[in-house]
């Protein structure tokens, strides 16, 4: 395969494009942030409990050690979600998750932070940020 | 007038959540599913009475204490729920019965 | 209004109380500790509205590293002597 030679875009073009991202992500987590406490909430006062625990590992695209940390962080933080365990080769969490009843959408709601999270932690147009 | 109102309805926000998480730790049936309610629950009810606090006693150094401990909250209550949750993990501690998927298990690392 | 509050949190505090006595694991005794310490968090802020003492608040900053602090060495300490029973 051959490596394709990173062309960046100028750099007062790659100040507000990264700006905006991590505004973004930041907005988005508050946001999913709320949602979350919101289906804990009403878990913990409904009469019958429905949530479906489950134990996952959810394998991670996150490679230095500060974007495993801060995705194992940010996954703690939000209710329901729970990172049991980090494994680093390859890098995997161990997800205890309340409301797992669907493991596909599961992983594909935590692979959308991951990327969002990955987009406002790298540099933009950088060689790490097309890994 | 309307400053003491918002105060007071945030500071009734976070006694409800935290009330909520107390709850919670009665009812739910096992350490993680705890562990996941109440530790995070309890952080955002207790940066809504501080904001409330805020709101009811505004002056420069009320604002630097809260906003220090919403971060310090933030910061914490993730680390302290991976510490125990792991804690639980490692100690045996049994999961609720309706846990239908366990990936850790194959692992089979406690120690 | 502020009374009521502080009320309740009394009560959810007995209720942390009552699961680091009773809790069936070491790890529920844990978690209870880190509720606790943030009830009264919660506690020490409303009282420094009720009383008028902003001095008070000097406390939270405290009381949420204490807290923090003491949850992850109560975890590690029964993550610790857990792996040594099973040894």
């Amino acid at each position: 395969m051959t490596t394709i030679p990173p062309v960046q875009r100028h750099l007062l073009v790659r100040i507000p494009v990264r700006t905006g991202r991590i505004v973004g992500f930041a907005g988005y987590y508050a946001w999913e942030f709320l949602k979350a406490n919101a289906a804990v909430l009403t878990e913990i006062l409904r009469p019958r409990p429905r949530a479906t625990p489950a134990v996952i590992a959810v394998p991670l695209r996150c490679r230095r050690p500060v974007e495993i940390a801060s995705m194992a962080n940010l996954i703690s933080l939000t209710p329901g979600t729970l990172t049991l365990e980090v494994a680093l080769d390859p890098p995997t969490l161990y997800v205890h998750g309340m409301f797992a009843h669907d493991v596909d959408r599961f992983l594909a709601d935590l692979r959308t932070m991951e990327d969002r999270l990955l987009a406002a932690m790298r540099p933009v147009d950088s060689e790490r940020e097309r890994r | 007038m309307l400053q003491s109102l918002a105060g007071h309805v945030l500071i009734g926000i976070g006694t409800f959540l935290v009330a909520a998480a107390a709850v919670g730790i009665l009812r739910l049936p096992d350490i993680f599913n705890r562990t996941n309610a109440v530790a995070k629950a309890v952080a955002l009810g207790v940066s809504c009475i501080l904001a409330g606090v805020l709101v009811l006693i505004p002056s420069p150094v009320t604002a630097v204490i809260v906003v220090l401990a919403i971060a310090a909250q933030m910061f914490t209550a993730p680390i302290a729920g991976y510490a125990v949750g792991r804690a639980g993990y490692r100690s045996g501690a049994p999961m609720a019965a309706t846990t239908y998927r366990n990936d850790l298990a194959s692992r089979d690392d406690r120690s | 209004m502020l009374n009521v509050v502080l009320g309740v949190l009394a009560v959810a505090m007995l209720v942390a109380i009552g699961r680091t006595i009773f809790g069936p694991t070491p790890a529920d005794r844990a978690l209870a500790v880190d509720f606790g310490f943030a009830i009264f968090v919660a506690g020490i802020a409303v009282l420094a509205v009720r009383l008028d003492e902003p001095a008070l608040l000097d406390l939270v900053l405290a009381a949420t590293l204490v807290g923090f602090l003491g949850t992850v060495a109560v975890a590690k300490l029964v993550e610790h002597v857990a792996g040594r029973e099973a040894r």
